[in-house]
């Protein structure tokens, strides 16, 4: 996963962070209990189904950009998996 | 603020991952004069601009004057020619009135997972419209084989919200 943030004149951040790290079957049995909180229900089968139609995405197009964000001041942050 | 031409060179490199310097060599030019035009002391030659809208990819129109080309309209392909649901993607594409533009690309299996989970679609804006958008018509629809622009929305402030699958 990498996270780029430009925001001049400050320096710019690129953060790669490897993807299994945080879509993995850890993050699927946890992330039930952090959804219940902001109203989404779901189990942990459902997690790790998400998690891994995510992880077969991600390996089928390796360029995937999964949200780009470009403010009028020239502020950018892009992530991808 | 409007985006001038040097600011959206910048932004397209950063988008195709290029450095200044692979960049300058693609146009046979100094690193220095692409650190000119992206902070607008200069502007690239004419006789330039249809290789570095080519390598940008974009057309020299879109380069220019930042306006990005229309999207086709909504086309029904035939079933033989449809791709796997699981190889679509839905792009939300938001520009907003202050300048601002969001991109969201989904992959369309993730939607349909998403869907099926009862999980509400993100906002991608603050734009009421969106929270109106029945996604599991635009489901359907991709099932019968609509692709392209399928949703547009403007709002009162300006804000368009388009919804395209590709």
């Amino acid at each position: 996963m990498k996270i780029v943030v430009v925001n001049p004149p400050n320096k710019d951040i690129r953060l790669t962070i490897p993807t299994g790290l945080v879509l993995n079957r850890l993050t699927a049995a946890i992330a039930p209990c952090c959804l219940q909180n902001c109203g989404v229900n779901i189990t942990g089968k459902q997690a790790a189904a998400f998690i891994r139609e995510l992880n077969r995405f991600r390996r089928a197009h390796p360029e995937w950009v999964l949200v780009e964000v470009q403010s009028a001041d020239g502020e950018y942050v892009k992530v991808k998996l | 603020m409007e985006m001038t031409i040097g600011k959206r060179i910048a932004a397209l490199r950063r988008e195709k991952e290029l450095k200044q310097d692979d960049l300058a060599q693609m146009l046979q030019v100094s690193p220095q004069a692409v650190s000119k035009w992206e902070n607008d002391l200069t502007c690239p030659d004419i006789a330039l601009l249809p290789q570095l809208a080519k390598i940008l990819g974009v057309t020299v129109d879109e380069l220019l004057s930042g306006k990005q080309e229309q999207q086709p309209v909504v086309t029904l392909v035939p079933e033989e020619q449809r791709k796997d649901i699981k190889d679509m993607m839905l792009r939300v594409v938001v520009d907003s009135n202050d300048g601002d533009k969001v991109r969201v690309n989904l992959p369309m299996a993730l939607v349909q997972v998403a869907l099926e989970m009862g999980m509400d679609m993100p906002q991608v804006s603050g734009n009421s419209a969106m929270k109106e958008i029945d996604w599991n018509q635009i489901i359907e629809l991709v099932r019968h084989g609509a692709m392209g622009n399928l949703v547009e929305v403007e709002s009162a402030d300006g804000d368009i919200v388009r919804i395209f699958v590709e």
